[in-house]
């Protein structure tokens, strides 16, 4: 199982999935379970709050605070915190990137420090503009590959 | 339920004691309660919490993912 960067939009989707065994609802219980290896900046985990905590969505999901955190926590546990100022070789990121799609350079800048990583995500946008430089899949896709 | 030995200092030990039994409860309640202030919790409890709130939102996975997609947008601003 390749390492994986997921976007913000597979967790709060598997987060309010009604689908049992829909694939975000399997990437999200895997990074629970400690089943799936992931890598996530602090950056990244505070877009996670930030977008669970939109009242359209704890609406829907009916969470407290705190158990948003608690799920959280449950995440970082099993993740792979990485700093984007920093890349796996020591040296800063690669200033090359691809031209960012505004507000999202907080996840290619956690792509540029773990290049090997593979970036799931729902956003096609998002996905299309990385292709050429990083490995990236559809949520669906990279399900497929869980156990 | 499994059982845990832990060594504890005799001043510590003897507080878990004191504290215990001032606050009605046993020594296993009282530590119960200390992790879980200390953010100690089990993976099971974060497992349960989404589970209720996949029960309660009612949606699809394409209606999740939708949602999902305008929420983060949202907060990344205009592209």
């Amino acid at each position: 199982m390749p390492l994986a960067v997921i976007d913000t939009n597979v967790v709060v989707s598997g987060v309010l999935s009604s689908s049992p065994g829909s694939p975000t609802v399997r990437i999200v219980d895997a990074m629970l379970s400690g089943r799936l290896r992931f890598a996530l900046s602090e950056t990244l985990l505070i877009e996670y709050r930030r977008v669970l905590s939109r009242p359209t969505i704890v609406e829907r999901h009916g969470l407290t605070g705190a158990e948003v955190d608690h799920f959280l926590e449950g995440l970082v546990v099993n993740a792979l915190m990485r700093d984007p100022s920093v890349t796996d070789h020591g040296g800063a990121p690669a200033t090359d990137l691809p031209a960012a799609v505004h507000g999202d350079e907080h996840v290619i800048a956690l792509m540029a420090a773990v290049p090997e990583a593979v970036l799931v995500s729902g956003d096609i946008r998002l996905r299309e503009s990385l292709a050429s430089r990083y490995q990236v899949a559809s949520p669906a896709e990279f399900a497929d590959g869980l156990k | 339920m499994p059982r845990m030995t832990i060594t504890l200092s005799e001043q510590r030990q003897k507080a878990v004691k004191e504290t215990a039994a001032r606050r009605g409860v046993s020594i296993t309640e009282l530590i119960d309660e200390s992790l879980e202030l200390a953010g100690v919790r089990t993976q099971e409890d974060a497992a349960h919490i989404v589970a209720r709130a996949r029960a309660k939102s009612g949606l699809s996975d394409a209606e999740a993912m939708d949602l999902a997609l305008r929420e983060t947008a949202a907060v990344r601003g205009p592209s």
